[in-house]
């Protein structure tokens, strides 16, 4: 078992992560307070995987995931700088499979991916 | 004399906790979509009422009222949102300098600066929410001194 398939499910203040067949997959709301400190650790331990599998790419399945505050989309920017502070050759590719229904997904992932083009790449797919 | 059109508004007042915040706005997101039938307008708002809430709640000062105020009107068609809160002097000057840098931009370009800040500035620098409003909820911000310490963000676009 690849060391990202064994990262265990996790459900906090109405986010759920659950990781299948190599992609992340966020379900809900993350609209906590302070999620740096309650969220980011999970994160980071999923790009650590992901590293450590020598993956080429990691797909974040953020389909359903309704809504999020703008204290948690520095999430997403910041696993941008966790990979461009890694040597090229180490990298992977951030894919971000969005629904191009929801509002924040279309609004925001293009101006992330802006930030680190050759990192950040989006896929658009209806969650229906 | 022009026909008189129906009137929306949603007033709210709470304490400033954080835990009240999902539930008031899942109901204004609700009234909105009720309002407009139009669930892209309701996702705007939501973004926008998230967003002060926040900010109003974070900067409270402890023991005080904060109130959220929506206002929805059809003639002309517009959606106002405001809060009112008292938070410490400081952040009404910091909230003022933060609009005046955000519309030194196009709101893309100000949102694109505001995540990049955002990936060197620890949270709450960046004023990324304001950006956020701005670009992804199509809303023009401003704040106020409403008088004896309180202030009032609003934030005004179209349907």
């Amino acid at each position: 078992m690849s060391v990202l398939e064994a990262i265990s499910p996790i459900s906090i203040e109405g986010l759920e992560m659950n990781v299948a067949g190599g992609t992340v997959v966020l379900t809900g709301t993350i609209t906590m307070r302070s999620p740096s400190q309650v969220l980011q650790p999970h994160l980071k331990k999923v790009h650590e995987a992901a590293l450590a599998d020598r993956l080429p790419s990691l797909t974040i399945d953020v389909r359903k995931l309704s809504f999020v505050n703008s204290s948690s989309m520095r999430l997403f920017v910041d696993w941008t700088v966790w990979l461009k502070d890694q040597p090229a050759e180490k990298r992977y590719k951030l894919i971000f499979l969005t629904d191009g229904a929801v509002t924040w997904q279309r609004k925001s992932f293009p101006v992330i991916r802006s930030l680190a083009p050759d990192i950040v790449e989006i896929r658009t797919e209806s969650a229906a | 004399m022009s026909e008189r059109k129906t009137d929306h508004s949603l007033h709210v007042r709470f304490r400033p906790v954080w835990a009240y915040i999902e539930g008031v706005r899942e109901f204004c997101r609700f009234f909105c979509r009720t309002t407009f039938d139009d669930e892209t307008v309701a996702e705007r708002v939501r973004l926008v009422i998230q967003e002060l809430l926040e900010n109003a709640i974070k900067y409270s000062t402890e023991g005080k009222v904060s109130e959220l105020q929506l206002d929805i009107e059809n003639d002309p068609q517009s959606i106002v949102i405001s809060t009112v809160s008292r938070p410490e002097p400081q952040h009404f000057r910091e909230l003022q300098q933060g609009l005046e840098e955000l519309y030194a931009d196009d709101a893309e370009t100000a949102y694109t600066r505001a995540l990049e800040r955002a990936a060197r500035l620890p949270e709450g620098a960046s004023k990324l929410g304001l950006a956020r409003m701005r670009y992804e909820g199509r809303v023009d911000l401003a704040v106020e001194d409403a008088g004896d310490g309180w202030i009032r963000v609003t934030a005004r676009g179209r349907p």
